[in-house]
């Protein structure tokens, strides 16, 4: 009933006749339990909680509340505690922590419950959100609406899965090296991964404390902006959280890109990509110019240094947070993903304090030499072709090891440099797969990405075209 | 099996995981891995005067820029 409909859409249904209400609840959790199943994207549906939850806000009569009836699911990682001691699954998508529980409601779940929305379940993430295909031995690995031998891209899989199959108009992920963004591009989606301490973490399974971040999927940037004006905000559960004025994103969006200064990285990003894809990022500058931005080279320093420094702090600090857990129950980890956690118990408590030393020297060097030159810029997000899963499973694929660990090349540094980013799509490669860029802003620059992100989403018309399932 | 380890938090670090009965094979690859990675971050320099934290660098770069219109 829903299929491929905005948030605004939605509500419009929801106000032209009130009895729609729960029909469309219905009907997007039987097609969230259908297509989740084609897909192997869906974790669970909790329909009784999920009528609960619609009786609730229904009965309130609230509205102008932004998100009122809109039924929406997220990655797994996001807790939910219910009534009466019971809660939802907490298990990162792993063997290893089957039948946990969560304790608390994230953060962020408790805003969109407040904003009207209906949460309706769980999607499949990677394993402890640690990987970058999408590939999940227990869990299942989702495939790709577009063409389902391929893959979503992770870690957040079952998001970017559901939502660019039109069951619902937006899905939370998270992005610690590219979660948000790689699936998001992978599956033809706007994906927005925030400044570090714009959104709060609190309740979601963490990877990496210093690097996790939460963000939105979605097949427009209006209803980008709509979620990131929800979820925004400061959280004193949060330790890396910040008090900071949030824009009005909608308002924002559509200001246009006029003179806004643009930078073609010329080092890193395209050198280390496909020559297809650094040649339909160029393409993008020159569309760029036309609406009237201008365009400048930039050079980022040290930049390739940041690509492997974000893998040893993601690493280091997985293995603070899982190290027990990966000892105790090592045997019911994917050999791939417990060797990443693992790879981080070697790192001294001397080494940390360098790392995380370092990386504050780094940021403020970069972001004051770039956002000088230039408001933002653009890099391509896969530095590759969208993989089959066949050819991307390190299980089965000797080959897989060197094509997996360039995916994250374009995505790490800027989840090193904190700041933020939105994947969009720009069009189809040779097997139907989509193609994306991300554009990437100064510190707490949302706004600016999601009036580029809207000018190039006109421009490009990427979901005139729908996949089939 | 990793041979000739010096590094006693290392070789610390090792023991645990031979007693977690972690296939040998990975802790050659982890250890690896991990050395390679400590390598990187060896060859960097810390600069002088930083703030402490990433948000005090985001805080002044912002009151620095305070005026930008777009």
């Amino acid at each position: 009933m829903i299929n491929f409909k905005s948030i605004s859409e939605i509500k419009d249904l929801i106000f032209e006749n009130k009895n729609n209400f729960f029909e469309i609840l219905e009907s997007t959790i039987e097609q969230l339990e259908s297509k989740g199943k084609t897909l192997n994207a869906l974790r669970f549906t909790d329909k009784d909680f999920a009528i609960f939850q619609g009786n609730k806000i229904f009965s309130e009569k609230n509205f102008e509340l932004p998100l009122f009836g809109v039924p929406l699911a997220h990655k797994e990682l996001f807790q939910r505690k219910l009534k009466g001691g019971q809660a939802w699954p907490n298990e990162g998508g792993s063997e290893s922590r089957k039948n946990l529980l969560s304790d608390q409601t994230a953060k962020v779940i408790s805003l969109l419950d407040k904003a009207g929305s209906i949460d309706c379940g769980r999607l499949v993430s990677v394993e402890y959100a640690f990987g970058v295909t999408g590939h999940n031995e227990y869990a299942g690995t989702p495939k790709n609406p577009w063409n389902r031998t391929y893959v979503c891209g992770g870690s957040s899989s079952g998001s970017a899965a559901i939502v660019a199959s039109g069951v619902i108009p937006v899905a939370l992920g998270t992005d610690t090296g590219g979660s948000v963004r790689l699936p998001a591009a992978a599956c033809g989606l706007f994906g927005l991964k925030p400044t570090q301490g714009l959104v709060s973490r609190d309740g979601v399974f963490p990877l990496s404390t210093s690097l996790d971040t939460v963000g939105p999927l979605s097949r427009n940037v209006e209803d980008i902006a709509k979620v990131l004006q929800i979820i925004s905000g400061k959280d004193k559960n949060d330790n890396l959280s910040v008090k900071i004025n949030i824009p009005d994103f909608l308002t924002e969006m559509k200001k246009g890109i006029k003179k806004i200064s643009i930078g073609l990285p010329k080092n890193y990003f395209l050198d280390g990509s496909d020559k297809i894809i650094s040649d339909n990022t160029v393409k993008v500058f020159s569309i760029c110019e036309k609406i009237g931005a201008f365009i400048k080279d930039i050079s980022i320093p040290n930049i390739e240094t940041a690509n492997d420094l974000n893998m040893l702090l993601i690493s280091t600090e997985a293995a603070i947070s899982h190290k027990k857990i990966a000892l105790e129950k090592n045997k019911s980890f994917n050999q791939q993903t417990l060797m990443r956690i693992l790879s981080g118990v070697f790192t001294s408590s001397e080494e940390y304090k360098k790392l995380k030393k370092y990386r504050i020297g780094f940021i403020r060097n970069v972001i004051s030499k770039v956002f000088e030159e230039v408001d933002l810029f653009i890099a391509p997000v896969w530095p590759c072709l969208i993989p089959s899963i066949n050819e991307s499973d390190l299980g089965a694929n000797d080959k897989a090891a060197h094509l997996v660990r360039r995916i994250g090349h374009n995505t790490r540094p800027i989840n090193y440099l904190g700041l933020p980013a939105i994947s969009i799509p720009i069009g189809f490669d040779e097997n139907g797969l989509p193609l994306s860029i991300q554009l990437v802003g100064k510190p707490f620059s949302e706004d600016l990405l999601i009036r580029a992100a809207f000018s190039l989403e006109k421009e490009f018309c990427f979901w005139d075209k729908k996949p089939k399932i | 099996m990793v041979k000739n380890v010096k590094n006693n938090y290392h070789l610390k670090i090792l023991n645990e995981l031979e007693k977690a009965k972690i296939n040998k094979e990975l802790i050659d690859n982890v250890y690896g891995i991990s050395k390679k990675q400590i390598e990187t971050l060896k060859n960097t320099i810390i600069q002088d005067k930083i703030p402490d934290t990433v948000q005090e660098v985001f805080t002044d770069f912002l009151e620095k820029n305070k005026n930008d219109k777009f």
